[in-house]
């Protein structure tokens, strides 16, 4: 009897099912071909697990902000100065994914300084400019129509446009990292350090000894070394290496810089880390570094000014 | 009968895209999407001290039990630091996350949380001078579950300027 019921599904399961299963397979061949999105998404989402978590132990190297850069320096009461910043026009020279990508860390770094000195009139064009070029690099979603809006709304709160602008470059930063595109993050990331050392730079003027703004743009040295290693990590990327070449001579400056012997503090109850050395820059290591920024700058962002 | 048959292909079809979504939903893929702002969300510090600002260098990514992780930040001159370190509890089971900070050019081991009372899950210090500093996250292993269990992990670094405090 159990044979027979056996015997008789099987005779439904031929006639019956079986076309079903065959269209169901078709149909699902046929979702998943014409779906290229969906099949890229997938592709881009497993490989950020294998980012994530196969290689053990994979190194991160972490920039801070092109923001804090600056508000430091206006702490110390550094001003800022005029026709610094890299030209609107010039986005329309950014034709290639490598310089939309530096230049959208680029013009990031020149809408913090906006905001960090309250250069208000500069604001929205600086974040049309990232926007255009957001678009352009497929992660349009980091700057929307709301962002715009809030903007608009809190041209006059430094404090409200800093925190829009850490957000978008924040979201920029996961978007991309998340998407599998470590190397145009790279690439970002390098065009926004570049620029806001030489933004630096060039608003905190002519070498002074003992000056505070200076020895913090020495301390540079520190985040461009976690920038070259972060370049060297993605280097297998045609367009990272060439930008890592781009910045080897601002790195090899820095690195020139001496290191001398510097008292230990020490705080009861509390630990202090820091070792028994800090830089020690001279004139020449700043004038040098200055003249090296500028050319930096001005090849990665496809600017014509000589000097300041 | 035909017609029945092809609507009822249609359905099933439609059915089983579906629930291959729900299945993906499950799945550390879309992890990753959540994972992005883990640290602001959970890595609370409990005591409520003045003064300490988010730090750009923080991060969240997604991890698996025993993962290890290296990463460098930057730490400069004036400022203090705090390191907080959380994960989603399918992860580390309330077991705590063991972290090391080294000198990133000497590798001189400067703080060590298997080592410290209590394993702490954050560590503040004062910033004597500008250095690359170099963290070596490792998360507790799982023997309990054979399915491999994916979660978030967060780290928080917060700074302030030195406070100065006493009599100048």
């Amino acid at each position: 009897m159990q044979n027979e019921i056996l015997k008789f599904d099987m005779n439904l399961m031929l006639k019956r099912v079986f076309p079903i299963f065959v269209a169901v397979v078709f149909h699902s061949i046929v979702l998943t071909s014409c779906g290229g999105d969906s099949g890229k998404e997938k592709d881009l989402a497993d490989t950020s697990i294998v980012n994530d978590t196969n290689i053990s132990p994979e190194a991160f190297f972490q920039v801070p902000l092109p923001g804090d850069l600056f508000l430091q320096l206006k702490e110390f009461g550094v001003k800022a100065k005029g026709n610094l910043l890299n030209p609107i026009e010039n986005i329309n020279k950014y034709t290639d994914q490598k310089l939309k990508a530096i230049n959208f860390g680029t013009y990031s770094s020149d809408l913090f300084y906006c905001s960090t000195f309250d250069q208000k009139a500069d604001v929205l064009k600086y974040f049309n400019n990232m926007k255009k070029l957001a678009d352009e690099l497929g992660i349009s979603s980091v700057i929307n129509d709301e962002t715009l809006k809030r903007i608009e709304k809190n041209l006059s709160n430094k404090d409200s446009l800093n925190k829009i602008t850490n957000e978008v470059f924040f979201d920029a930063s996961s978007n991309l990292e998340r998407n599998g595109q470590g190397a145009t993050l790279a690439l970002v990331v390098a065009g926004g350090l570049s620029e806001s050392i030489y933004l630096s730079i060039q608003s905190v003027g002519a070498f002074k000894d003992n000056n505070p703004s200076i020895q913090y743009i020495a301390d540079q040295k520190y985040p461009l070394e976690n920038l070259f290693q972060y370049l060297e990590k993605n280097a297998g990327d045609e367009k990272v290496a060439q930008t890592k070449n781009s910045i080897k001579p601002l790195k090899e400056a820095f690195d020139e810089i001496k290191e001398d012997v510097s008292e230990r503090q020490t705080v009861a109850g509390k630990n202090v880390i820091g070792g028994s050395t800090k830089l020690s820059i001279t004139k020449e290591d700043y004038e040098k570094i200055s003249a090296i920024a500028l050319s930096v700058r001005n090849e990665l962002t496809l600017n014509n000014s000589i000097s300041k | 009968m035909s017609r029945i048959l092809i609507l009822i292909t249609f359905f099933a079809s439609l059915l089983l895209t579906n629930e291959s979504k729900a299945q993906k939903g499950s799945t550390p893929i879309e992890k990753t999407y959540y994972c992005t702002d883990f640290h602001k969300k959970m890595c609370k510090f409990e005591k409520k001290d003045l003064e300490f600002k988010y730090n750009s260098q923080s991060r969240s990514a997604l991890f698996r039990p025993g993962q290890v992780s290296v990463f460098s930040f930057t730490s400069f001159k004036g400022y203090d630091y705090r390191l907080t370190f959380c994960g989603e509890e399918n992860l580390t089971k309330g077991a705590p996350i063991a972290f090391k900070v080294t000198d990133a050019k000497t590798n001189t081991v400067l703080f060590d949380s298997e080592t410290a009372e209590n394993s702490p899950k954050e560590f503040e210090f004062i910033c004597n001078n500008s250095l690359n500093l170099k963290v070596e996250m490792t998360l507790p292993e799982d023997e309990s579950s054979e399915k491999a269990s994916y979660g978030c992990v967060g780290f928080l670094l917060q700074s302030r300027r030195n406070l100065q405090t006493g009599f100048k």
